[in-house]
């Protein structure tokens, strides 16, 4: 049985052991569960953790996170890690991504130290993604946080995207 | 839900909000769990909203 409510701070202090051990570079909080921190809340299932590779190679050191992640006492289930009970999907980033995760912004959870994605970051991860769910996310953005915008259009730029036409 | 509403919303606290979600997937899986008993008893199926 799950444990109640969403523990990020048990994902931040899975994700610091990571950096410790030198296995991931760094990392940040993304995905839905790092919108939420900018928009009205929604369901989500899982958090996914984007990390920059210690190892470049093609599976970007993988097998041993998950193994350093169960010698921590959490299991695997699929593509998830659970921790806390909760799904974690750990995804290697490849340039706008490690950008966003290089810009990331601290933040305490239950007074564990994490980062998570500047919410310009994840506009322009949803333009590259382009499914309607990320236009859906776009439009809650748009309509509900103050974006720098000249700063999410210089990521724009620079990574050749744009917003979807409303 | 208004538009004024789910700005209101998105002013709450990340911790609050997070706390909204775990009640939102908590409902989710009671749900299924209700259709999933249902269709088990022979009930009346349950429609996607």
């Amino acid at each position: 049985m799950p444990a109640p409510g969403i523990p990020l701070g048990q994902v931040f202090a899975a994700a610091n052991s990571l950096r410790a051990a030198g296995l991931i570079v760094e990392y940040a909080l993304g995905g839905a569960l790092a919108a939420i921190r900018y928009t009205e809340p929604f369901t989500t299932y899982d958090a996914d953790i984007f990390f920059i590779p210690a190892d470049p190679g093609l599976f970007a050191g993988i097998p041993a996170i998950y193994q350093h992640l169960e010698e921590l006492g959490h299991t695997i289930d699929r593509e998830h890690t659970l921790i806390g009970g909760f799904p974690v999907q750990w995804l290697a980033t490849h340039q706008l991504t490690e950008e966003a995760v290089r810009e990331a912004e601290p933040i305490e959870f239950d007074g564990i130290e994490g980062r998570i994605f500047r919410a310009e970051y994840l506009v322009a991860i949803a333009a590259s993604v382009g499914r309607a769910k990320d236009r859906a996310r776009i439009e809650q953005f748009l309509e509900q946080t103050d974006l720098d915008r000249s700063f999410l259009d210089a990521i724009l730029t620079r990574h050749h995207l744009s917003l979807p036409k409303p | 839900m208004t538009a004024e509403m789910r700005k209101t919303l998105a002013k709450l606290p990340y911790p609050e909000k997070l706390r909204r979600v775990a009640e939102l997937i908590d409902l989710s899986r009671r749900l299924k769990a209700a259709k999933k008993f249902q269709a088990s008893a022979g009930g009346p199926a349950v429609k996607n909203c």
